[in-house]
């Protein structure tokens, strides 16, 4: 339904809170009794873990336990990573016999406060035996390499060739070969607010309960309750506000730590990174190198694409590979290219994990396709926006899929491309670079486009695994119109920043007839209480292209029920109801309408009063599959 | 290994109100806001002094309180964003700041706030570039800072505006 709050501007609800100091985020929660956790990190990029003795620290006044490798070993079972290994190797939430980089934790403390906990840490006398280390991912490809995990027999995780068209043909058959290497480095996004966990242990259940800013509390789920071998059902995570995510709050590990920590101190403990650790150890964005080969025709038409790809995954076990699929997934950026082949080196190093750092390869991608049309202009004397127009997919070409499969809905590129130009006065600017020239000032001109994804389809993993485990996009959502007539929503993504509470309040006060006041959304995440999926989370944008669709599904539930329940009332077809100002309305007669407070009334107390087979309550669940991430 | 730790008393000023504490001497400014008298608007985002998201006033001055030790704070004024946040409602640097959504997640914002309530006592006009400087050691990770320069520059004007009309 069309109605007058989506595209309204309104005040951002959550603004309300923040301006004032009283948001709520992990670091501002406590419980009664609660420890803090510090975490011994391994000063080595490669090592043999001697020993550990952990005596002293255990014995320091108010440290309530201390947790090795060994213990995380006996006391839970490996992190689940997402792509099997071909063997299985010892990946706990703490280094069990091997560090693998700097600053992987080692030994982890449950203390009365932080500074009693890191006291503790300079009391744990570990002995390691360096080992050489491998840092270079094509050092970590050769035959010989020193081996992060030696049962796997090798540091790639995963190498194929994926082909989509003709390439030898089109390379063959075009006027020229663009080659070119290009090589990225380490970064990684950091938002203000580390990462932090705190977890409670329930002896009485044998549950345990989870706040973190874990920005994929669906899949973070499942991990949690596979290492501690306990059912999802005796597990609660809930997510307070977060103070931006950027993909790398997603670090599973920390939750166990605390969660062992826990069961061994009796008390709840909470574990927050500080910035050296985030620094040296949150998930970064691979680095690595591509090798670009572009054939096109002397007028400028590409004809393929192809790409040699490896991509340095340091110590990620967990995610391996997925900057790999996700450049393959925007490989093609916004051309029409025939014909594109991939290459794709997946390499293990003795460096900090990389992860879901923003952008996932897609930087590293764009930045690679983009240069190397640059490079073509300036060899083909072409003006590079030139060069890009004549190889843009067009609207007309819209719904497009490219030789990968990523689906493009919609979109105009070249005419967005001239917008872009005509601000920016491509022409004034050029005349201006002429006369920078002649007074002998460089003044440089760049151009860079890009398709941005919105949403994902966790398909590609069968590209690597051979199977298909996890796919497509989807969301969960919950909508609850109260005894009292006002709505509850919740979602199985936490925001991070993104105003849900403000957006989701107007997508339901259009869908239900009500003032987006009326519309109150839970803030982050409850598990208990939020519907969701191993999919669930802040990630991939996938807000707009999935959430919504959750949002408006449940929201569509509840007023069809409002209008089954008016319509039983008024004697009308629910069809010919409509829902406007806080009432089920008769369409064409505005005087005969039910408030939903009455409608309330009868779905919640005076439950005699429903129609035949109606059940009571007016909440409604909702999971949306976006149609367009297809197997 | 350092061996605890000496405790103090102190007796400061907070939010308007006496505060008499026993704290240890290692304690942050930051951590005895956060932890000891709950006021967790005030954030800790480094504590290395870099990032500013701590930042309060002392005796009327910006500063960092991870960089501070409580103990250092004896006879002191601190003003967190608790004591600039009136008791219904929002200030008007508050207001500017939603009426021009200038944060994302908001973890800088109550810090941003802090700073920027210095910068207006002091440069009641500010150009963007006084804002600018002013706001430069509060890191916002999700903005860009535009939003954020305009909400000054709207809470400046509303106070000219209301100074006017005052006279």
């Amino acid at each position: 339904m069309s109605g007058p709050w989506v595209g309204a501007a309104l005040p951002v609800k959550e603004d309300v809170r923040l301006v004032a100091g009283r948001g709520r985020f992990i670091d501002d929660l406590g419980q009664p009794g609660m420890l803090h956790a510090a975490v011994l990190r391994s000063p080595h990029s490669h090592a043999r873990i001697r020993s550990i003795d952990a005596g002293q620290a255990l014995a320091h006044p108010g440290v309530a336990a201390v947790l090795t490798g060994a213990d995380a070993a006996r006391l839970s079972g490996p992190i689940r990573p997402l792509i099997p290994t071909t063997a299985a190797v010892p990946d706990y939430c703490l280094a069990f016999d091997v560090v693998r980089y700097v600053g992987e934790p080692v030994a982890a403390v449950a203390a009365v406060d932080r500074a009693t906990a890191e006291d503790a840490l300079e009391l744990i006398r570990v002995e390691y035996e360096a080992l050489p280390a491998v840092v270079d991912p094509h050092e970590a490809m050769r035959p010989g390499a020193t081996l992060l995990y030696p049962e796997l027999g090798t540091n790639v995780v995963w190498h194929d060739t994926l082909s989509y068209g003709d390439v030898d043909g089109a390379m063959a058959r075009a006027d020229g070969v663009l080659r070119e290497r290009f090589a990225i480095q380490r970064y990684a996004s950091t938002p203000l607010e580390t990462f932090g966990a705190m977890a409670a242990y329930d002896p009485g259940t044998d549950g345990f309960e989870f706040w973190t800013n874990d920005q994929r509390p669906g899949l973070t789920i499942s991990i949690l309750a596979a290492s501690l071998g306990v059912p999802q059902s005796r597990l609660r995570l809930s997510c307070p506000d977060i103070g931006g995510a950027f993909g790398n709050k997603r670090r599973p590990a920390y939750l166990l730590i605390c969660a062992l920590l826990s069961r061994l101190a009796g008390r709840p403990v909470k574990w927050i990174e500080d910035r050296v650790e985030n620094l040296t150890a949150l998930m970064h964005a691979c680095n690595g190198v591509m090798d670009v080969e572009l054939a096109y025709r002397a007028d400028g038409t590409l004809l393929a694409l192809s790409v040699r790809d490896v991509a340095d995954e340091g110590k990620n076990l967990l995610t391996p590979t997925q900057h790999n699929l996700i450049k393959l997934g925007n490989i093609a950026n916004g051309y029409r290219i025939p014909a594109i082949r991939y290459e794709a080196w997946s390499v293990l190093t003795n460096k900090c994990p990389s992860g879901a750092n923003r952008g996932i390869g897609k930087p590293f991608m764009c930045f690679a396709v983009e240069r190397s049309m640059a490079i073509l202009a300036r060899r083909l004397g072409l003006d590079p926006a030139e060069l890009r127009l004549r190889n843009y997919v067009t609207a007309a070409e819209m719904p497009y899929s490219t030789p990968p499969g990523a689906q493009y809905d919609s979109g105009d590129y070249p005419a967005t491309l001239h917008t872009a130009l005509e601000r920016f006065d491509y022409a004034g600017w050029h005349a201006e670079q002429s006369r920078a020239r002649q007074e002998g000032r460089l003044l440089g001109i760049g151009i860079a486009t890009s398709v941005e994804p919105a949403g994902t389809n966790l398909a590609s993993y069968e590209l690597v695994t051979g199977r298909r485990s996890v796919s497509g996009s989807a969301e969960a959502a919950m909508v609850r119109m109260e005894p009292d007539g006002n709505v509850r929503v919740a979602i199985g993504d936490p925001a991070s920043g993104q105003g849900y509470e403000t957006v989701i309040a107007q997508i339901v006060a259009d869908e239900l007839g009500l003032v987006p006041e009326a519309v109150s959304v839970a803030r982050g995440f409850d598990s208990s209480v939020s519907p969701w999926l191993y999919l669930s989370g802040n990630y991939s944008n996938k807000f707009s292209v999935t959430d919504v669709g959750a949002i408006v599904g449940a929201a569509r539930l509840v007023a069809d029920k409002l209008r089954r329940l008016a319509g039983h009332r008024l004697e009308i077809a629910p069809a010919d109801l409509d829902l406007r100002d806080g009432a089920v309305v008769v369409r064409g007669a505005p005087d005969r309408r039910v408030a939903f407070v009455e409608l309330c009334r009868t779905a919640y107390a005076d439950v005699l009063g429903l129609p035949p087979g109606e059940a009571p309550g007016l909440e409604a669940h909702h999971a949306y599959q976006n149609p367009l991430a297809a197997p | 290994m350092m061996v605890p730790v000496e405790r103090m008393a102190i007796r400061l000023t907070v939010n308007g109100r006496e505060v008499a504490h026993e704290v240890a001497a290692r304690r942050s400014l930051a951590d005895f806001l956060r932890e000891d008298l709950m006021l967790t608007g005030t954030h800790v985002g480094c504590e290395h002094g870099v990032c500013g998201a701590c930042t309060v006033l002392v005796d009327g001055l910006s500063a960092r309180s991870c960089l501070l030790f409580a103990v250092q704070l004896d006879g002191a004024t601190v003003t967190t964003i608790e004591g600039l946040t009136p008791s219904a409602g929002l200030s008007s640097l508050q207001q500017a700041f939603c009426d021009r959504h200038a944060m994302q997640c908001g973890f800088c914002t109550p810090a941003m706030i802090v700073a920027a309530t210095e910068l207006l006592e002091k440069i009641p006009a500010p150009t963007a570039g006084e804002i600018r400087d002013a706001l430069a050691g509060q890191l916002c990770m999700c903005t860009g800072y535009v939003n954020i320069v305009k909400a000054v520059e709207q809470a400046a004007a509303t106070a000219r505006g209301a100074a006017g009309e005052a006279s």
